[in-house]
């Protein structure tokens, strides 16, 4: 299945995106060849996980990874069927059960999965999947109803008064031994930003700390009686992330033409405009330039 | 609309409905279903198994003679039946036996009624399990209980669900939690004064673990014991909910509001011991993993709990380690066993120490190793019951230097421990303790960022790795009251399954490789082994029928060690899945 002997043929593939283009000299349809002759991109996105994919009232999987499948999708002239996925208790395992291998239940892989950190450490270590695509960069904030805010340290602050978190976060964890623990006992768990934030309008607790984009979402028409933006989280080695897509590691059509739409997004404002749809601000990626594929020497050792 | 969600298979053909008619006469008084009192008894009952663990209190001994140490190479197989389909994974559970009719769970919340003589199946119910389960151990199950006319089971999708024993059909079903939020149930129930008793399975964040009273008749609560200080209890009173106290003491040993997410799940099955009328059941280890974020001792992770029927109340509570930070589950059976007219107990804990207790009390009576390496703890002061600890733990990740990976401690035993799930044996007539031990260790290491659902995270990273090259698993006669190691057989690969002791002078239990092996009580010497095809990870029962004696053992590879094992996988890597059930006797020669 190895693309790698045809690497020169899937080159010009990228460069001139036609199907006309695709009759590659390759005994098997690739993948991209493949979704092309199925007319579905299937994409997997997170379950229950506003903004970026979650049921609307009548049902339909919505959300900023859910537009830009269908955008995506719509870029290579095929529909995007969504696969919504719980999260498995690491990123790693769902890599595996949604790209590369598919989870021991059944059910098999998606053609690719959104929401993946683009990130080249990550990625040297799981090269089963190849990152592509990079679309955003996420930021953990603090959102603080304004009153409170004045002339503090938000994180100060939280030594005395209540801030939410969602649970089994890094938020959650570097709160808990922020300040050397003095911050521990004010620490508020919820299962999601969502519940973290009702809490926050309805006054009971002086802020939330989360991901820009779910606290901002949440905090809706509210946002202007809040003060939102990072603090200084001395000891953590970032509070910010690139998120991009993941394909299976072979399927270097599919990804290229995947990263090659996404591009077109970005550039022509769509993404922007996508995450305004849902009351979240846009930021680009920190990194926009390829992730570079992994050694073959380093592949045979996997093996 | 629930009725279309299952599946159900039911077989029947004149064969059985003869051998039906018969089983009838046998058991006296036709339609007389299973009662309290004799699965009480099952441990002296021999012509039946109707409860886990051979009798509730969880000593897995029958004082059966007929296959004995010096007939025992003549045992062959009776029969053998298949669970056939595709869905194979790990054969954990403990088969029932009453009236001719042995019921036997499989992976995938699978149900089968067999004829004991024959090995026909009678019916069979395939739960219908939902898109979007993610449990997280395999999709094994351990074992049904009977109750009256009734056979009960847990589900993957965390349902529990109770059958008519002659025809499969539904009569109640409930649901223990929503698996959604990673809720599952993989353990066998117990019946209690005519309740069935339940814990929940589930190793998401958030999930508080409990342990539930039901109505065996109707599946209605009657009461709810949550495993985490602070948490309320419920019983009903006249079909009203009504509190029934807190577990514990409110941040007592808990920082802040973390007890509301603090863990202890009851993923295993608990023991019932009629004598002291107290139920027994394990908690699992506390959450978030990273002990450092949860100073205290962080009740009731990583204990037994001694909970009163009646009251649903803890009765007492026995930690085995504190503020836990190696994910050394509590959750092994506790096991009834009186010594000098004393009324003890016996657990053999992942975290490599053997514990004896007073089960009047909870009290300390004696605690030692029985693995080669410990390396958490010295030793455990009989006095205060506390673990002596060596300062052998995973450092803080948020002091690591730079974000970079945190230095890496080598721990034994392992987080699949020095014991996992598969239950030891008591055999009152040696007074020893057969426990089916793993050498194993793990590097432990933590990795500041790594990423959980698209977001950056701070994990812990690990491998397990064996202690010797030779061997992992090995079988363990303990001597409860010197706390030596009276004998031992060494498997190559990690012992998974169940162990059984007779009157006969045996012990019994089955390998990765694939046997079911029998074993001198006295000396550990192997006396008999049958290749059965798969690895058996489930548990052996026997019993006596038309005068002669069975033994049972399901067979099929699987469960946690290939989907965890990490070095240790090589060992089981080139094991083939199963799922079959096998039924040895004596040859009639």
């Amino acid at each position: 299945m190895s693309s790698l002997r045809f690497a020169a043929v899937l080159l010009l593939t990228v460069l001139g995106f036609q199907q006309s283009a695709l009759a590659v000299s390759s005994d098997e349809p690739d993948a991209l060849e493949r979704v092309l002759e199925r007319g579905v991109l299937e994409v997997a996105v997170y379950s229950d996980f506003p903004p970026f994919s979650f049921r609307d009232d009548r049902g339909r999987i919505v959300g900023i990874d859910a537009d830009i499948a269908r955008a995506v999708a719509e870029s290579l002239g095929v529909a995007a069927a969504l696969r919504a996925v719980g999260a498995d208790e690491s990123m790693e395992d769902d890599l595996r059960n949604n790209v590369w291998k598919g989870h021991y239940l059944g059910g098999g892989v998606a053609d690719m999965m959104l929401h993946v950190p683009y990130d080249p450490g990550f990625a040297r270590e799981n090269d089963r999947a190849v990152f592509i695509a990079p679309y955003s960069r996420e930021q953990i904030v603090v959102a603080i109803r304004k009153q409170a805010t004045s002339g503090h340290d938000p994180l100060e602050l939280f030594t005395r008064e209540k801030v939410g978190v969602e649970l089994d976060t890094l938020t959650d964890f570097y709160l808990l031994t922020a300040y050397d623990g003095k911050i521990r006992n004010q620490v508020v768990h919820f299962r999601t930003i969502g519940e973290a934030v009702a809490a926050l309008k309805k006054g009971e607790l002086s802020g939330v700390a989360g991901p820009r984009s779910e606290i901002e979402h949440a905090l809706g028409e509210r946002s202007g009686d809040f003060a939102t933006g990072p603090v200084r989280m001395p000891g953590l080695r970032s509070t910010g992330w690139d998120l991009g897509a993941a394909v299976k590691q072979g399927n270097d059509s599919l990804a290229d033409a995947i990263d090659t739409s996404v591009k077109k997004l970005r550039d022509n404002g769509t993404l922007k405009e996508v995450y305004s749809r849902y009351g979240v601000s846009y930021q680009l990626p920190s990194r926009l330039t390829p992730i570079k594929a992994d050694t073959d020497e380093r592949q045979a050792l996997r093996r | 609309m629930m009725m279309a969600l299952f599946q159900r298979k039911v077989l029947v053909n004149a064969m059985v409905a003869a051998s039906l008619s018969v089983t009838v006469s046998f058991a006296g008084s036709a339609g007389a279903g299973v009662t309290q009192a004799e699965i009480d008894g099952d441990a002296t009952s021999t012509d039946d198994v109707v409860s886990w663990g051979m009798g509730q209190q969880g000593q897995r001994y029958s004082p059966l003679t007929k296959i004995n140490k010096e007939n025992v190479k003549k045992l062959v197989p009776a029969w053998s039946f298949s669970f056939g389909g595709e869905k194979q994974r790990g054969q954990e559970a403990q088969p029932v036996i009453k009236n001719g009719k042995m019921f036997v769970t499989a992976s995938y919340s699978r149900l089968y009624a067999i004829d004991s003589r024959t090995g026909e199946e009678l019916w069979q119910y395939d739960h219908r399990l939902p898109d979007g389960i993610l449990p997280c151990c395999d999709v094994i199950n351990r074992g049904a209980a009977l109750y009256d006319d009734l056979v009960i089971f847990g589900t993957l999708d965390a349902r529990i669900i109770a059958l008519n024993q002659d025809t499969g059909k539904v009569v109640w079903r409930a649901k223990i939690d929503d698996y959604k939020a990673g809720y599952s149930f993989t353990a066998a129930p117990l019946i209690v004064k005519d309740m069935v008793i339940t814990g929940v399975s589930g190793g998401e964040f958030g999930v508080i673990g409990r342990v539930e009273a039901r109505d065996a008749k109707t599946g209605k609560l009657r009461w709810i014991r949550p495993s985490i200080e602070g948490h309320m209890g419920y019983i009903w009173k006249d079909g009203k909910k009504t509190e029934n106290g807190i577990s514990g003491t409110t941040n007592a040993t808990w920082p802040g509001d973390m007890w509301k997410t603090g863990g202890a799940a009851t993923w295993q099955g608990g023991t019932y011991d009629h004598e002291t009328d107290l139920i027994f059941y394990g908690t699992g280890n506390p959450a978030p993993w990273n002990a450092h974020l949860r100073p205290g001792d962080n009740l009731f992770s990583t204990s037994s709990l001694a909970i009163d029927p009646d009251t649903g109340k803890i009765a007492w509570h026995y930690q085995y380690t504190p503020n836990d930070g190696w994910d050394y589950d509590g959750v092994n059976e506790l096991v009834s066993f009186n010594s000098d007219g004393r009324q003890l107990a016996g657990h053999a804990d992942r975290n490599g120490f053997f514990y004896v207790l007073d089960r009047t009390s909870g009290k300390l009576e004696n605690a030692f190793p029985f693995v080669n390496r410990v390396d958490w703890a010295k030793g455990i002061d009989l006095k205060t019951g506390r673990p002596i600890e060596t300062g052998v733990r995973p450092g803080d990740p948020a002091k690591s230097e730079g974000g970079k990976k945190g230095e890496s401690v080598f721990v034994a035993p392992s987080f699949l421990g020095a014991k996992n799930w598969m239950p030891m044996a008591y055999s009152p007539d040696t007074k020893l303790f057969y426990v089916p031990a793993n050498e194993w260790g793990m590097d432990l290491w933590n990795e500041p960022v790594t990423y959980k659902k698209g977001a950056a995270y701070m994990g812990a990273g690990f491998t397990i790795k064996p202690l010797n090259d030779d061997y992992i698993g090995a079988l363990r006669a303990v001597d409860p009251t010197s706390g030596k190691i009276v004998w031992e057989y060494k498997n190559n690969a990690p012992l998974w399954g169940g162990v059984m002791t007779t009157g006969g002078g045996l012990v019994f239990t089955g390998t990765p490789e694939g046997y079911l092996k029998a074993f001198d009580d006295k000396t550990g010497e192997e006396l008999w082994k049958f290749q059965t095809g798969s690895g058996v990870v489930g548990c052996p029962v026997t019993w006596e029928q038309d005068g002669e004696q069975y033994i049972a053992v399901p067979s099929g590879w699987g469960g946690a060690v290939p989907l965890w094992g990490g070095d240790v996988a090589k060992t089981v890597k080139y094991l083939n899945q199963g799922g079959s059930l096998w039924v040895f006797k004596l040859a009639d020669l």
